[in-house]
């Protein structure tokens, strides 16, 4: 007896032979959809590289964090040639700068001598993996200085800088956020979970903190860190404060949540079988709103940053010498500054290009796990 | 509220002072963004993905990545390098006591345009996106379907039955951004000079005036209740579904 088999169900075995006969998992569906966001991607590859760049600063820029050179005090960007003065193609060379006016910080190229880009330089020193070296990507032989966006005030190299402040700047964003979320996620599940009198107090406390405008209290929390606090230490007290003012919101849309699947049928087995109620909430509940967790996860991202930025701007936030992007620009927020040495503007360009990438991701997560979306 | 050490002054007098400035600056910059915005997010969401739609979405996107104080930094950069003529700064020319009403009106613009072009930027921008989507989630319903099949023509299908609709959800973010009103436009004011609250705050934060800093905290907080009060009031007046008891 021949069976019948319709032409839907054929395309189906196809598709799944394809696959390698693999079944999709929600996860592979929502990751293929991404993949086809073409703007997601791009955000994402840009964040990739960004990290990466900050992670590795120590071999990617020519110059330590701290490396200044006081006789080249707001230096100009030095420009990169390929064609030598007989006007052959020769390998990238830039020229040295010399002040001819002290008072005005004017530079000049002096064209006598070219210095050629080297790759793999001996440098200032580092640390990588527990082993110490002073290989460097980029760089240029002694009298000149490689400043590809420009010195700042005390002759440190931007570029050099961007990379270091990257590691602050971005990351604030990443551990701030698993601090904000978890609080987030545990607050507004035990307030929905128990409900009555207990979400009653949860939730007016949480509203308290909301009331509050967030910058607001930014600078109120970041003006009673000492100044003489140690580097790594405020670093972290500006995430908790960063943490602090912003995981209320989620609590609340997290505890909505709970509220609604705290009376679904699968917590009720759950507690049939015997379950304790940390390990209904934990095990249970919660990952039921992980879709949503990181969906405003990527999107939190953004206000950490320009929390730090804006923080470390008003130089309430990250301490000179360390970098970071937001306290390398309160160099120009002074008018001379900004309009005699633009070039301190460039770290702007990075928040801004971080907090858009960040956007795009954010927005083509959101189409890819959310099931009412077509594709 | 006690006296600001600063100011030698009770802080509600400094309060008031100050108040009036960030109002008149973030009122127009809305009062600005809602004008524009609106039918701009409606022309996106009617002709979705046309060439038009995604360049403004993506400007959208441009503008609510753009920190409003690193916008207000190149503005002033091309200001003072290019030459337009605006003041960097400030509020008022010194000699804004001796002008006549107009010319007050005048001055006080030629200050604000700046300003105001930023925030209004970062307001403009999500409110494109919200009325976008908010309006493509009204044209995908059946009553919409069904008003262009009794043969409505399509502008009475869009702005009578859609963008009536799609208008609700909208009311409430204009509620969290009355709400947020004063805390919005504090980084903006620092950067740009202008003599706001926010300003007013981080001078009081540096100089540890307690008073001061506690008296913008409950005045930030009072004016989040007040603009989510209003929010619910007009949402009830434009939905007639909503009905408190």
């Amino acid at each position: 007896m021949t069976k019948l088999v319709t032409e839907a169900e054929l395309n189906n075995d196809a598709k799944i032979l394809e696959d390698g006969g693999a079944i999709r998992s929600p996860w592979k569906m929502a990751w293929r959809k991404l993949k086809r966001h073409r703007l997601a991607m791009i955000g994402m590859w840009i964040l990739i590289i960004l990290h990466l760049f900050s992670i590795f600063a120590d071999f990617f820029t020519p110059y330590g964090e701290v490396n200044t050179d006081r006789r080249r005090i707001n230096h100009p960007p030095t420009k990169v040639h390929i064609v030598s003065p007989e006007g052959k193609l020769v390998r990238p060379f830039i020229y040295r700068y010399d002040r001819v006016d002290a008072m005005r910080n004017r530079y000049e190229p002096d064209k006598s001598t070219m210095y050629p880009i080297r790759l793999f330089v001996r440098g200032d020193k580092y640390k990588i993996l527990g082993f110490e070296t002073n290989v460097r990507l980029l760089g240029v032989d002694s009298p000149a200085r490689l400043y590809l966006f420009g010195g700042d005030r005390y002759g440190r190299d931007i570029f050099s800088r961007i990379a270091y402040g990257g590691r602050r700047s971005l990351f604030i964003g990443l551990i701030g956020l698993v601090v904000s979320m978890s609080i987030g996620m545990i607050y507004g599940g035990i307030a929905g979970f128990f409900g009555g009198w207990i979400d009653n107090i949860m939730m007016r406390v949480a509203e308290v903190i909301m009331s509050i405008p967030s910058i607001y209290l930014l600078l109120a929390l970041g003006a009673v860190l000492p100044a003489s606090l140690p580097s790594d230490k405020r670093f972290m007290l500006i995430t908790f404060i960063l943490a602090f003012i912003s995981w209320a919101g989620l609590a609340r849309v997290i505890r909505g949540m709970v509220l609604s699947l705290a009376k679904t049928e699968f917590v009720a087995g759950a507690e049939a079988i015997g379950c304790s109620q940390p390990r209904i909430i934990l095990r249970h509940i919660l990952p039921n709103t992980l879709s949503y967790v990181i969906v405003n996860a990527t999107l939190a991202i953004p206000g950490f940053i320009l929390g730090e930025a804006g923080l470390s701007l008003l130089s309430l936030g990250i301490q000179h010498p360390l970098a970071s992007w937001g306290n390398m620009l309160s160099e120009a927020m002074n008018l001379s500054g900004l309009s005699n040495y633009p070039w301190l503007l460039v770290p702007g360009f990075f928040i801004f290009v971080t907090v858009l990438s960040y956007s795009f991701f954010g927005d083509g997560i959101r189409d890819a796990l959310d099931p009412r979306a077509q594709t | 509220m006690g006296h600001s050490f600063l100011w030698h002054a009770p802080v509600t007098w400094v309060l008031k002072q100050r108040l009036f400035n960030t109002l008149i600056l973030t009122l127009v910059s809305t009062i600005i963004a809602w004008v524009i915005a609106i039918p701009i997010g409606i022309h996106s969401a009617v002709k979705q993905y046309s060439w038009s739609d995604k360049i403004l979405t993506l400007l959208a996107f441009v503008g609510v990545s753009l920190p409003g104080w690193f916008f207000g930094l190149l503005l002033f950069y091309f200001t003072v390098t290019r030459g337009w003529g605006f003041p960097i700064g400030g509020m008022t020319s010194v000699d804004f006591a001796d002008l006549s009403f107009w010319g007050k009106a005048y001055d006080l613009a030629r200050h604000m345009f700046l300003p105001v072009v930023v925030l209004s930027t970062g307001i403009m921008a999500s409110l494109i996106r919200y009325m976008r989507s908010s309006l493509l989630d009204v044209l995908r319903q059946d009553y919409v379907t069904t008003a262009r099949a009794k043969g409505l023509t399509e502008r009475v299908v869009i702005y009578k039955h859609a963008v009536r609709n799609a208008i609700n959800p909208l009311i409430t973010v204009f509620g969290f951004q009355l709400g947020g009103i004063l805390g919005g436009a504090a980084l903006t004011e620092i950067v740009m000079n202008w003599p706001g609250i926010g300003s007013l705050m981080l001078n009081a934060v540096l100089g540890l005036d307690y008073y001061l800093v506690m008296g913008n905290l409950i005045l930030g907080g009072v004016m989040l209740i007040i603009g989510n009060l209003l929010a619910d009031i007009l949402l009830a007046a434009s939905d007639p579904r909503i009905r408190y008891e």
